[in-house]
């Protein structure tokens, strides 16, 4: 038996803390040996004291913002998640719908993989890939607050590269605009011609448009 | 919670007041009350007075339950009419219905569309102009698309082209 302790420190690691913050259910664990191994340290900046913080078993949250905490963790998230542990780890998160689904409606709620636009730090926040339509998008905003260099540019493709089965059938349904059901004319389509540029022909057959519709503003 | 619904106003400012009905808009009562826009429509007279009361109580305004589906269809008519038209631009300039999630898009706004124009079929989505797909919306909402239609944003942007930017896509 362990002797007795506060409830009101917590019994947890850094780790534990910052994967419990709410909107940070995209971050998956990245194992101590993996984080101490100093091979997957090479390259990065940080000092001793922020890496024994990021490792310590029993952190007492005492508000502390710990940027350079969550900066060190997040470059070493975006390592580990395509080493093969990591693309498992993430595959049981993506099979779980931990990232969400594409809000494309074609898609089919087709279950998406969080990618970063920068392989830098700050440069913007997590996006979601889809690998039914090929685009990316932004998540819902509960989702989106990690930055995406905590996943990279690369690993939604690393991740279909190691899991090729995974890999969804592209959608076969396209939107098609309709009034009433009949089609538009590809003309219909596309913006008007620019006021910059007037037109050359002047047909008087082209209708005036309603007078209400002259009030609108033209933004 | 019942006192705050019993204030003075109508079955249409409550109906509008709760959340998730954003990207509604108001329907005169002189539109609803025109029985050209009522053409086709099957209602019972309860129900339309409940609609057109100015001022309800909660209680009655759960009496008949259908509603909610007829003040839909009469907005899908109205969104279509030239001072529907014009109240859609209005909620589509200040963001009301959301902006496109494509990071191509650029936060374009978006427009409510409904998969079908019958009732009871989906829920309402949103439609980005620019990539010209559809989308699941954003906001929990859980309106019905037949309360916009399937024709709606074409016939917006036929009415105001100036409106239509387009997306340099290479796959289109």
């Amino acid at each position: 038996m362990s002797c007795p302790r506060s409830i009101e420190i917590p019994d947890g690691s850094w780790i534990d803390w910052f994967l419990g913050i709410k909107g940070h259910e995209f971050s998956c664990r990245v194992p101590n040996e993996y984080i101490q191994d100093k091979f997957n340290l090479t390259g990065l900046e940080f000092d001793s004291q922020t890496l024994e913080v990021v490792l310590d078993p029993e952190f007492d949250n005492e508000d502390w913002d710990c940027a350079e905490e969550k900066k060190l963790y997040g470059m070493i998230h975006a390592r580990y998640i395509v080493s093969p542990r990591g693309i498992e780890d993430m595959r049981l998160k993506y099979e779980r719908g931990d990232f969400g689904s594409c809000p494309r409606v074609f898609c089919k709620r087709q279950k998406v993989l969080p990618v970063g636009l920068h392989d830098v730090w700050d440069k913007a926040q997590v996006k979601i890939y889809c690998p039914s339509c090929n685009n990316v998008y932004i998540p819902l905003p509960h989702n989106g607050m990690l930055d995406g260099a905590m996943f990279g540019t690369s690993f939604p493709h690393m991740f279909f590269m190691q899991l090729p089965s995974l890999i969804p059938s592209p959608p076969v349904e396209k939107y098609i605009p309709r009034i009433y059901g009949f089609q538009l004319h590809k003309k219909a389509l596309m913006p008007p011609e620019s006021a910059e540029s007037p037109p050359i022909k002047v047909e008087s057959s082209v209708s005036k448009s309603p007078s209400w519709l002259r009030n609108v503003p033209n933004f | 919670m019942s006192s705050s619904q019993n204030n003075n106003s109508s079955w249409i400012d409550w109906f509008l007041g709760i959340k998730g009905n954003q990207f509604l808009c108001r329907v005169p009562t002189d539109y609803v009350q025109d029985t050209f826009n009522q053409m086709g429509l099957e209602y019972f007279s309860e129900i339309l007075d409940v609609i057109l009361k100015p001022v309800i109580d909660s209680s009655s305004g759960l009496l008949y339950g259908d509603e909610k589906k007829w003040y839909g269809m009469i907005h899908a008519r109205y969104i279509r009419s030239e001072r529907g038209l014009i109240a859609m631009h209005r909620k589509y300039m200040r963001g009301d219905f959301g902006s496109c999630p494509n990071i191509s898009c650029d936060r374009q706004n978006t427009l409510p569309v409904g998969v079908s124009a019958v009732w009871g079929k989906s829920t309402v989505k949103i439609h980005c102009p620019r990539c010209k797909s559809n989308f699941h919306p954003k906001s929990d909402t859980q309106l019905d698309g037949a309360m916009f239609g399937p024709s709606f944003p074409d016939i917006f942007f036929s009415m105001l082209p100036n409106l239509t930017s387009p997306l340099d896509d290479p796959r289109t």
